[in-house]
């Protein structure tokens, strides 16, 4: 009832977006054979490979590694190597089980009308089940292989993305990019405990700056794609509290980000280059915030949405590539 | 691929009588027994059941490297870790 009451909210306030284009175009490209049907043909590996989300898979390769490189201590490169592809393969397959799950969902958003269910290239079931194995495979290979602290971080950030996120959260309360943020912020932690055996503050830190990066990541996202979520009903926070309370929100949380960012420094992970990247990056994620907050009316605020939720992607990279290089030049050197 | 996922939809067309209600060849007073005996209708279900074989094996291949790569890594940790 809260979703239905408030759901206007989006539709008043927002102009005719791209996204309602594209979605219909996507229509027409599949020949109107979207929703759960499948081909007789089966997929391809590739399609069984999209299933995996390889673009966010490899997000959660690299802030994986930079907690690995980070941790005290060395792995044997066998073993770090095993512990990267256990974590990638995890993390695709807690994808497959999204896809799985949201397959009716997907198939109405233009963002993901695309993708192999949909599509009817990969039946659900497939997709469940390759999900399923492919999760037991990396849980049980990270854990016998490299440690169980580890293995048992991997099977709750897969769990906490299926159940928490994806089963409960997500069509329940706008709260859903919050919460099942934690998900996506495993994997520094994971890559850590590779490492250490242990979960310490440092590999915390590294956890929250994800945390906190994530609701301004997707409410920019969201922002743009209002209506896509408003179609299927998903409660993200443009369509259930109003454009205006989520650039206000995208606000908060960035001016939260940045002093966490900077954060491990204080904390002795990151030296006066990464203080002085992070620092910039910082500022320049709470200017493109308050652009957001600023600009409210036609395309600039779409434009505007974009530029943020582009540039919240260089901002992780850029904090953790910075990490990286710092701890790896100190290696070198050390 | 659309035209793949075209001649998909005939084959099921060919192999669901009912499902094919709103086509032209339908519309046109085609009988069922007419669809399936057109040789364009044969060599697209041929081509399909040859697309759909193509498929199978390139998963099973893609199966096997998986599973002798997992071999592979299993037998490549016990050694680092007897080593230590």
């Amino acid at each position: 009832m809260l979703l239905a009451r408030v759901v206007e909210r989006c539709s008043e306030e927002s102009s005719p977006r791209m996204s309602d284009v594209s979605f219909e175009e996507t229509i027409q490209a599949d020949g109107g054979f979207g929703g759960s049907e499948a081909l007789p043909l089966g997929g391809t590996v590739g399609d069984f490979v999209a299933l995996l989300k390889p673009r966010v898979m490899s997000l959660v390769v690299f802030t994986a590694l930079v907690g690995m490189v980070a941790a005290p201590g060395g792995l044997n490169p066998v073993l770090g190597f095993i512990a990267l592809l256990s974590i990638a393969v995890g993390a695709g397959a807690s994808g497959a089980l999204n896809m799985w799950y949201d397959a009716d969902i997907d198939a109405k958003m233009a963002r993901t009308a695309g993708r192999p269910i949909p599509r009817g290239r990969v039946t659900k079931q497939e997709a469940l089940t390759f999900g399923a194995v492919l999760s037991l495979f990396s849980v049980f290979s990270l854990g016998l292989l490299v440690n169980w602290v580890a293995g048992a971080l991997l099977a709750l950030t897969i769990a906490f993305y299926l159940f928490v996120y994806t089963m409960w959260l997500k069509r329940r309360t706008p709260q859903n990019i919050v919460i099942g943020g934690a998900a996506g912020a495993f994997p520094p932690m994971v890559g850590w405990a590779c490492v250490t055996g242990t979960v310490s503050v440092e590999s915390i830190l590294l956890f929250l700056i994800i945390f906190i990066w994530t609701p301004p990541h997707f409410w920019a996202l969201a922002l743009y794609r209002c209506r896509d979520y408003e179609r299927v009903g998903v409660p993200m926070l443009p369509v259930v509290a109003g454009l205006d309370e989520t650039r206000r929100q995208i606000m908060i949380y960035s001016v939260l980000l940045a002093p966490i960012g900077i954060a491990p420094y204080f904390f002795g992970l990151g030296g006066i280059v990464y203080l002085a990247v992070a620092s910039v990056l910082g500022v320049a994620f709470v200017w493109f915030a308050a652009t957001v907050y600023r600009t409210r009316e036609g395309r600039e605020a779409d434009q505007a949405a974009m530029r943020l939720f582009k540039f919240s992607l260089l901002y992780l990279f850029g904090l953790f590539a910075v990490l990286l290089g710092e701890q790896v030049i100190a290696r070198i050197a050390g | 691929m659309l035209g793949l996922q075209g001649k998909a939809k005939g084959f099921l067309r060919m192999s669901d009588p009912g499902g094919g209600q709103d086509s032209d060849l339908d519309k046109s007073g085609l009988e069922e027994a007419d669809i399936d005996n057109s040789p364009m209708q044969q060599n697209d279900g041929i081509e399909l059941e040859k697309e759909r074989l193509r498929r199978q094996r390139m998963r099973s291949i893609a199966i096997a490297f998986g599973l002798v790569g997992l071999v592979v890594l299993f037998y490549a940790a016990s050694i680092v870790r007897m080593g230590h």
